[in-house]
């Protein structure tokens, strides 16, 4: 029987140093959230699904009254669950930022990923502490858990339904021009140099050897500190590739690899 | 839902095939290390199990997040695979908005949305948009109201807004126009 060895040495304070620092995550997140043009959109390129369904008149949506308001309400939520950790201010904040979060997926169709990757480890984070004389390793292996396994879940997704064209023909060198042709924030266009100038096959070769390292992911639970140190490094090495390569930035994600790296220290007594 | 499951049906068999592969791989972890053990020492346990259980039912189930729009939202469980293999392979086109002034001969000052619209993140906008190129004519009210949004940030010498399809021939990029939209000053 394999053994999780991920936190089994971490001192109890990295249990509310992973809270504290979770709420940072979001605090950034909230921060650099340029989120005051979208109020300007027509309200018929919102589409309303899930719970805005259910709401029946949303004029009140279209308001930058309405929406200063509530981020304010947001980040006063934020900064009271960051500083006191209180289970209330935390699910209240929770159900804030997902009525925030289901607006904008009213213009954008699906959610973007890396905030949902973030919403769901601070919710299973916040469900699995569990009060004093908690287990450290008992608490924070559940949102460790979940966070390797979905980059896991994209692994093999991409290998089962993409393999063997995916990472044979010219699919992913087409991807990375396709990528550098559509509008980014920064205008990155590294994708198509890169195709220009690298055979299609290394790129292909690269991005299989990339997608293996995802489908292991999981496995970092069981694997000495290390490996698992080095295999994160790798994770935040490929998310700032697709960021310079294809526009696309997982900050919230690189954020979350880096505060493992930290809380799974060696010398865990200094925290 | 049928018309999507019959234009990708190359895909069901692979989409079975990955699920189950998905509950083989948690059976396997469960089994063969003492993950569940940590786990069932957490007071939560049950409910943590139950989450687990609901995400990966999402991984398995939801496999039209490109469908506009959605019925149903099971967020925040939804599928973490974004790549959804495509009988048509990786379409080189693209999409832009314009700014032209009466007197620039044709010449683009191009509207970077996904700068001004950051919020609502660069992959969701990019599926938004590719579905308005894709889908045109049948969205052109959409790129409509689009452009409409997009009025309130141009300057007193505009005279009109467009979105334009961008394709690749021969390496070199070429725009349609799909949408135009005259603006008063």
């Amino acid at each position: 029987m394999f053994k999780t060895k991920i936190f089994n040495k971490a001192n109890p304070k990295s249990i509310t140093i992973a809270q504290r620092l979770t709420g940072l995550i979001w605090l950034q997140y909230l921060l650099f959230d340029n989120f005051k043009e979208i109020i300007f959109l027509r309200k018929g390129t919102f589409f309303n699904r899930g719970l805005y369904n259910f709401i029946g008149n949303f004029d009140f949506l279209f308001s930058s009254n309405f929406w200063n308001s509530f981020r304010i309400l947001l980040f006063t939520i934020l900064v009271l669950y960051i500083l006191k950790l209180n289970h209330k201010h935390f699910f209240i904040f929770l159900v804030l930022i997902y009525f925030y979060e289901m607006f904008k997926k009213g213009f954008g169709g699906h959610i973007d990923h890396r905030i949902t990757t973030l919403f769901l480890f601070t919710l299973i984070l916040n469900i699995s502490v569990q009060g004093k004389n908690q287990n450290t390793q008992t608490s924070l292996v559940p949102p460790v858990c979940f966070f390797f396994f979905q980059y896991t879940c994209i692994g093999l997704a991409r290998l089962i339904n993409g393999f063997p064209e995916l990472f044979r023909d010219d699919i992913f060198s087409r991807w990375l021009i396709q990528r550098s042709m559509r509008p980014n924030y920064f205008e990155l266009q590294f994708g198509q140099l890169l195709v220009e100038n690298i055979e299609g096959i290394y790129l292909s070769s690269l991005f299989l050897i990339l997608t293996f390292v995802e489908l292991f992911t999981i496995l970092l639970l069981f694997t000495g500190r290390k490996i698992m140190r080095y295999a994160l490094v790798v994770h935040i090495l490929a998310h700032l590739s697709i960021f310079i390569l294809m526009g696309i930035n997982f900050t919230e994600n690189v954020l979350i690899l880096v505060m493992l790296i930290y809380l799974d220290r060696e010398n865990n007594d200094s925290l | 839902m049928i018309e999507y499951l019959i234009k990708y049906d190359s895909f069901v068999f692979r989409g079975l095939f990955e699920s189950f592969v998905l509950i083989f791989i948690v059976i396997l972890i469960l089994r063969k290390t003492d993950l569940l053990l940590i786990l069932s020492k957490n007071k939560k346990y049950p409910l943590i199990i139950l989450f687990f259980i609901f995400f990966n039912i999402g991984q398995i189930t939801d496999r039209f997040q490109y469908q506009y729009p959605q019925l149903y939202d099971t967020y925040p469980f939804i599928r973490f695979a974004m790549y959804q293999a495509s009988p048509e392979g990786v379409e080189l086109t693209s999409y832009r908005f314009c700014f032209y002034e009466e007197d620039s001969n044709k010449s683009c000052n191009e509207i970077n949305i996904t700068k001004i619209y950051s919020s609502i993140g660069l992959p969701p906008l990019s599926s938004r948009m590719n579905y308005l190129v894709q889908n045109y004519p049948e969205t052109s009210n959409e790129i409509l109201l689009w452009l409409s949004s997009l009025e309130r940030l141009k300057s007193s010498d505009v005279h009109f807004i467009t979105f334009e399809k961008e394709f690749l021939i021969e390496g070199v990029s070429n725009f349609i126009e799909l949408e135009r939209l005259y603006v008063q000053n």
